[in-house]
């Protein structure tokens, strides 16, 4: 899992392929590598075992189930991340990570980014 | 009630019941449905029936009382004292014969009446020498059983016993109407709380579809976006991707089970070449309903392969044609959707210089999206597209 120490490594954990496949390719002209995309908690968790990204963007809920387990993962080695899902009253059991960064889907790909940096101050 | 017909000089004594067999008005079909309407059958003793056995058992002065209910093969009781058990087969039953006549049936000595003597309650133990029994009949006059009294010596009933025993039964058909009408209500709010819960699981489907759809247009913008050339070209695809998306919706959001079958996602797409007085296409497989965990991006698969043969494959001569073949294969690991698609006729397929939108779609977004095993061909005969998906029977609605 070597990574290019000029690019931050972004987890991306999202089931829709087509926006997953489509953040990807954002983030990569915007400057990051991506760890991913994962569409499941259970792969995100397997690679999880190797390395830790410098941030992450979860779909609230998977094929698998809620993010929730991974979130507390990336709490404990302090990897900031933000949430990309539909409204967040929709995720009751997500009701801790309220205060993280929500974004409502669907986002412009600047608005992502934006946040992506703001996530991970000193990238560029 | 049939009872008042009950005439004065069998309450005091000899009036056997006659062998005149009264001609139900009633069959034995609708008799047992209304029985089992009442689903009483089976039921633990209640306390509401067990105090109006005690009451006739006392009025009457006899040791046993009860609540026969007379189903095809059995006779079963409601309620019961001394008598020790709660059902008997109906060649032991005196209440089968009580219940065709209306009101109340006396017969003051079981022995002494030809259709009783071999039955084994009054041959053997415990030696049943009378039976007083009112008939429990619906108010559509449909005869369930009867409520009634038995002692092991012969005697009769006062006018007032007589009485009582009547009233008594009008009694349980009372608590067992009541307890018919709340099943019934119970049977209703349960209904209604299924409507009400599918109401909640679309609602919240299409909310979480709408949401999803959205997203993914806005991913198509932005990949059509990469892979065109100029804005009208842009303009078009993007277009016609949004298009096929909203025929997909349509098959998904008029079928009961928001499921779509595949030869009509198929037909969504090559519907414009049926036409044809050379046959263009061809679709071969079962009926197969796709849930819309498989449909959108199946359905969006058969867009781009269709769009990428008009364009370059073997819709883009008149000679040509595209065969669709699928079937649900089962393996070690579950059932499988194999879906084929084989251009001929056409020119020979080259894979694309640059790769677009319609084989990102082929290549990675089906593989990540449906767990599927995809395989490209390009043959000299034209394009060969095969996919192998687990194939996931998800029902979003429960039947009722």
């Amino acid at each position: 899992m070597d990574q290019p120490s000029s690019k931050p490594l972004v987890l991306v954990l999202e089931d829709e392929a087509i926006i997953a496949l489509n953040l990807q390719d954002e983030l990569q002209d915007s400057g990051y590598t991506v760890a991913g995309p994962f569409t499941t908690c259970g792969a995100a968790f397997q690679w999880l075992e190797t390395a830790t990204p410098d941030l992450a963007i979860l779909d609230a809920t998977l094929k698998d189930g809620p993010c929730r387990e991974i979130a507390l993962e990336l709490s404990r080695r302090e990897v900031p991340f933000l949430i990309y899902s539909g409204h967040r009253d929709d995720h009751p059991n997500l009701a801790e990570f309220h205060h993280n960064v929500w974004i409502e889907k669907p986002a412009a790909p600047n608005v992502l980014v934006r946040a992506c940096r703001q996530l991970h101050v000193g990238c560029d | 009630m049939g009872s008042k017909s009950f005439s004065h000089e069998c309450v005091n004594g000899n009036c056997f019941v006659s062998n005149d067999i009264l001609l139900p008005h009633w069959d034995e079909t609708d008799r047992l449905a209304a029985l089992r309407s009442y689903r009483i059958l089976d039921t633990p003793a209640e306390p509401e029936f067990d105090d109006l056995v005690q009451l006739a058992a006392r009025a009457c002065r006899t040791p046993i009382a009860l609540i026969s209910l007379v189903e095809d093969r059995r006779q079963w009781f409601k309620a019961e004292i001394g008598f020790g058990v709660r059902e008997t087969t109906l060649d032991r039953s005196i209440c089968l014969s009580a219940m065709l006549q209306p009101g109340l049936t006396v017969i003051p000595s079981l022995t002494d009446d030809s259709r009783f003597t071999a039955n084994p309650l009054v041959r053997d133990e415990p030696h049943l020498r009378f039976y007083a029994g009112a008939v429990l009949e619906t108010p559509e006059g449909l005869p369930l059983g009867a409520l009634c009294v038995l002692d092991t010596v012969p005697r009769g009933l006062t006018d007032d016993q007589a009485f009582t025993l009547q009233t008594l039964a009008r009694q349980v058909m009372s608590q067992m109407e009541l307890r018919r009408a709340i099943a019934e209500r119970d049977e209703v709010l349960a209904a209604s709380r299924r409507i009400e819960e599918r109401q909640t699981l679309l609602v919240r489907e299409l909310h979480h579809r709408v949401k999803n759809t959205l997203a993914t247009v806005q991913a198509l913008v932005g990949a059509t976006g990469r892979s065109s050339g100029s804005f009208e070209e842009f303009y078009t695809s993007f277009s016609n991707r949004i298009s096929s998306l909203a025929k997909t919706h349509n098959l998904l959001t008029e079928d009961y089970w928001q499921a779509a079958p595949l030869r009509d996602l198929a037909l969504n797409e090559l519907k414009p070449f049926a036409e044809s007085r050379k046959p263009r296409f061809m679709l071969i497989g079962p009926q197969i309903e796709l849930s819309a965990d498989l449909a959108v991006p199946i359905g969006m698969a058969l867009h781009e392969l269709t769009t990428n043969a008009v364009r370059h494959g073997a819709l883009s001569v008149p000679d040509g044609y595209v065969e669709v073949r699928w079937d649900i294969v089962t393996d070690d690991s579950g059932r499988r959707l194999q879906l084929e698609w084989t251009e001929r006729g056409g020119p020979p397929a080259r894979p694309p210089s640059q790769e677009g939108f319609g084989s990102t779609l082929l290549r990675r977004v089906l593989p990540m999206q449906i767990n599927a095993d995809v395989l490209t061909e390009f043959d000299a005969e034209g394009l060969k597209f095969r996919l192998v998906a687990p194939f996931v029977d998800r029902r979003l609605v429960p039947a009722y």
